[in-house]
């Protein structure tokens, strides 16, 4: 035993180096990427693990680790401030922080300074790849990002993107976006003549002229086998795009406006009505209901005439999904060649998805939805019917944010609803809603569904809920045992849209997000190498090392 | 002893994994809070209106705070307002709408709003008493049950808490129910808190959802709280205008 290799001080000079990463690594990820949130998990688990390390080695030695993991904690946290000075700064006050652990190291914990040295440039190094204080970047070990900036400006809380379906069937290859970009003079003057054309109050040039600078070109991001390329959005694109999707930044307060130069389409947004019109509405609490839907009308219909004037197209008040469309609350489509009608509560069709066991009807069934319910029509060559209806509350209303996602891989869909809090409800065969899960956290949102054979990936915005940071995470779940079970959590900015799009640069489908606090468009690519695993393997070999202590402690008092 | 350190050692391996490897659930604080579960109040309706009637007989000036928030599939669009009054016809108010701070001034006939310092002439708002519309309301259409929820404290005041809902008058904005899109609020849930002390109107909440063709459901949430009442209010127009 005595000439076991882990008696070598280069030996244990590596095991040192690979302690202090891996304990820093831990720390890291049970506090911020793994835990649902701040979690007070977290912070217990890393209690009960630091003791449980302290205990598994031999008496004597445990001060000896008890320090060295204080040590290893102070250099990291310590490194984390060093490592992201300026320039000059960062050198200077990295020549005396190695100063100190080294003082630090050699007479307090008595270490050689060998092992003190390769412990901070182990450090050094690998902090440079995953900073301490910098979240984001622990998002390296779920998942991949590739980012591509976009400039847009800060007022716009909330930028949509709008994911093109292909003709066939995939997933979608490019998104529809907004981005910061100056318009052409060319385009300016024609934007003037669109303005006129409207019939608005904005003919005044410094009006226009303020419009257009505050105006963002919409653009298009597509997949290509080489990576993603970043162009103005197409007549073709935008033929594509429907007004609710693109043109609801900040619907009703304010209304967007869409028109077409020469080369770009630019979309700004103009209040809906006078800030006194507001107060005035506000004031009258008897009709606000009214004034404020009748607003919303408003607003929806000048974007619609905007839009329908620069893409020169008749933007249709229900969109069409599959080949159906609602009128009047009368829902239209075919089966098997002949035209249905079903009479709905509906006003916007969500999508046709397989809600009922495939042995109940092969058909998918179409989802509606109205003021505040989401209908179930199961079509029928014969006609149809409405199935199931859910209905929202005025505390936690259904607010249209609705996609399917086939939970058990068994090819059926259930519907997950981003009201508040978000909810995922099943159709049972005989046509009664269940609720299957409730989130507990009222800011948590489903933002797309990654398709797996045994069962979908839920993509979702889950927010810090211990501390009062804004922060929210990107987590991906999977329902399993009556709950979501997290698969992966990275932190990343708000993330207003985030879509499954197909890469064909990879074998698999990869997410597209569009960032709203870091306005970029990142690709997201789950990470394949198991980094779980080897936190723990890592572990495991810490544990060992006491373990192996403790008996040579064991075997040299027996020898004794 | 050495079984003793084998169930250490097997412990904190196993603690190990269920900590790193393992998805711990774990619940949001505040989600074991339980909904408020609403008594009839069979006094309530009487209670509110003599709380408005009070409100509109005793009041010359006060403060208001409030949000409007409307949400559309994950869009959220949010106003607010903070300013005071001085009854019938003056107010001097900030309004924040999409990032923009607006300021409205109102003398008597005169009303103007400011931009960055630049200011327009606009309509007089006609009403500054938001429970005279809702006093109006109740008395048109009495509500069928009121329900009161637990007290809750507003600012320093502990409030008694009714809620109702109420239809939507069409006619009051010069429209026929029969000729509107079908995704128009029919009614809106009011919730009212009552100074359990002095029985001012504290605070008021209006909720509605409107099915708007092609986007679905958008939900409206305002929420007005009043304080400083009969507090000293000077009003005056900017110095550009006057």
């Amino acid at each position: 035993m005595r000439r076991t290799v882990l008696r070598k001080p280069w030996a244990l000079t590596v095991l040192c180096v690979l302690y202090a990463i891996w304990l820093i690594l831990f720390d890291q990820l049970v506090l911020t990427a793994w835990t649902l949130q701040y979690s007070y998990w977290g912070v217990l688990g890393i209690l009960v693990v630091g003791t449980l390390l302290y205990v598994v080695f031999p008496r004597a030695e445990r001060k000896r680790v008890l320090l060295f993991t204080g040590f290893c904690l102070l250099i990291g946290i310590g490194l984390s401030t060093v490592l992201f000075q300026p320039l000059i700064w960062r050198v200077l006050d990295y020549i005396v922080f190695v100063a100190l652990a080294l003082g630090l190291g050699t007479l307090v914990l008595q270490l050689p300074a060998v092992r003190v040295v390769a412990v901070v440039v182990g450090l050094t190094a690998f902090e440079i790849w995953v900073p301490f204080s910098d979240m984001p970047l622990v998002s390296a070990f779920s998942i991949d990002a590739d980012v591509h900036p976009i400039a847009q400006p800060s007022l716009w809380t909330q930028v949509p993107a709008v994911a093109l379906e292909p003709m066939g069937k995939g997933f979608p290859r490019t998104i529809v976006t907004l981005a910061q970009a100056t318009p052409t003079p060319r385009d300016s003057s024609l934007e003037a003549i669109s303005l006129a054309r409207q019939g608005l109050d904005l003919t005044a040039p410094a009006t226009v002229h303020t419009l257009l600078n505050n105006s963002l070109a919409v653009v298009a991001l597509s997949g290509h086998a080489t990576g993603f390329s970043l162009t103005r959005a197409t007549p073709g694109q935008m033929a594509r795009v429907p007004v609710t999707q693109l043109g609801l930044t900040n619907f009703p307060l304010q209304t967007a406006y869409l028109t077409h130069g020469s080369s770009e389409y630019r979309l700004y947004e103009a209040d809906t009505t006078s800030p006194a019109t507001l107060l005035s509405m506000l004031l009258q609490p008897e009709t606000l209901p009214l004034s404020t839907a009748l607003l919303e009308e408003k607003s929806l219909q000048r974007s619609r005439a905007s839009f329908a004037s620069a893409t020169g197209r008749t933007v249709p008040m229900s969109g069409s999904v599959s080949g159906w469309s609602l009128k009047g609350g009368v829902l239209t489509g075919h089966v098997f060649g002949h035209v249905v009608s079903v009479a709905t509560k509906g006003v916007v069709v969500l999508g046709l998805a397989h809600l009922l066991p495939v042995r109940a009807n092969e058909l998918p069934q179409v989802v509606v939805e109205g003021n505040n319910l989401i209908q179930i029509v199961e079509p029928s060559a014969t006609g149809g019917r409405v199935v199931a209806t859910l209905r929202g509350s005025y505390r936690h209303p259904l607010t249209g944010a609705v996609s399917f996602a086939d939970l058990m891989g068994n090819g059926v869909d259930d519907l997950l609803l981003d009201s508040s809090p978000a909810q995922i409800v099943s159709l049972s065969a005989t046509g009664q809603i269940v609720v299957l899960w409730v989130s507990p956290d009222p800011n948590f949102t489903f933002l797309a569904v990654y398709p797996q054979s045994q069962g979908d990936l839920l993509i979702a915005n889950a927010p810090a809920t211990l501390s009062t940071s804004s922060a929210v995470y990107l987590g991906g779940y999977v329902y399993r045992n009556h709950a979501l079970q997290r698969a992966f959590r990275a932190y990343r900015d708000n993330l207003v849209q985030v879509t499954t799009i197909a890469h064909p640069g990879s074998k698999r489908p990869d997410l597209l997000a569009v960032a709203d606090g870091n306005p970029s468009v990142l690709l997201l690519t789950p990470t394949v190498f198991p980094w779980l695993t080897l936190v723990d393997v890592l572990f495991g070999i810490v544990l060992l090392t006491g373990f192996v202590r403790q008996r040579q402690g064991g075997l040299r008092r027996a020898s004794r | 002893m050495r079984h003793v350190r084998y169930s250490l050692w097997a412990a904190a391996l196993a603690a190990g994994f269920l900590v790193t490897g393992c998805s711990l659930v774990t619940a949001a604080p505040g989600s074991e809070q339980q909904a408020a579960v609403p008594i009839a109040a069979a006094r309530g309706a009487a209670i509110i209106e003599s709380s408005l009637t009070s409100m509109t007989k005793r009041l010359h000036t006060y403060q208001i705070k409030a949000e409007e928030t409307l949400v559309s599939g994950t869009h959220a669009s949010v106003v607010n307002y903070f300013g005071s009054f001085s009854l019938p016809d003056s107010l001097n108010l900030n309004e924040t709408l999409a990032g923009v701070n607006y300021t409205i001034v109102q003398l008597g006939s005169r009303a103007y709003i400011g931009d960055g310092g630049v200011y327009s002439a606009t309509r007089p708002i006609p009403v500054l008493t938001p429970w005279t519309g809702l006093a109006r309301l109740l008395a048109a259409h009495p509500p069928t049950s009121v329900a009161q929820l637990p007290d809750q404290t507003i600012l320093s005041w502990i409030c008694n808490v009714y809620q109702f809902t109420e239809p939507v008058p069409f006619g009051w904005l010069g429209l026929s129910s029969t000729r509107l899109s079908p995704g128009l609020p029919k009614e809106a849930l009011y919730t009212v808190w009552i100074d359990r002390q002095d029985n001012d109107l504290r605070q008021l909440e209006i909720q509605s959802t409107t099915g708007i063709s092609g986007i679905g459901t958008v939900a409206m949430t305002a929420v007005q709280t009043y304080d400083a009442f009969n507090a000293p209010v000077h009003v005056s127009l900017p110095k550009s205008i006057a």
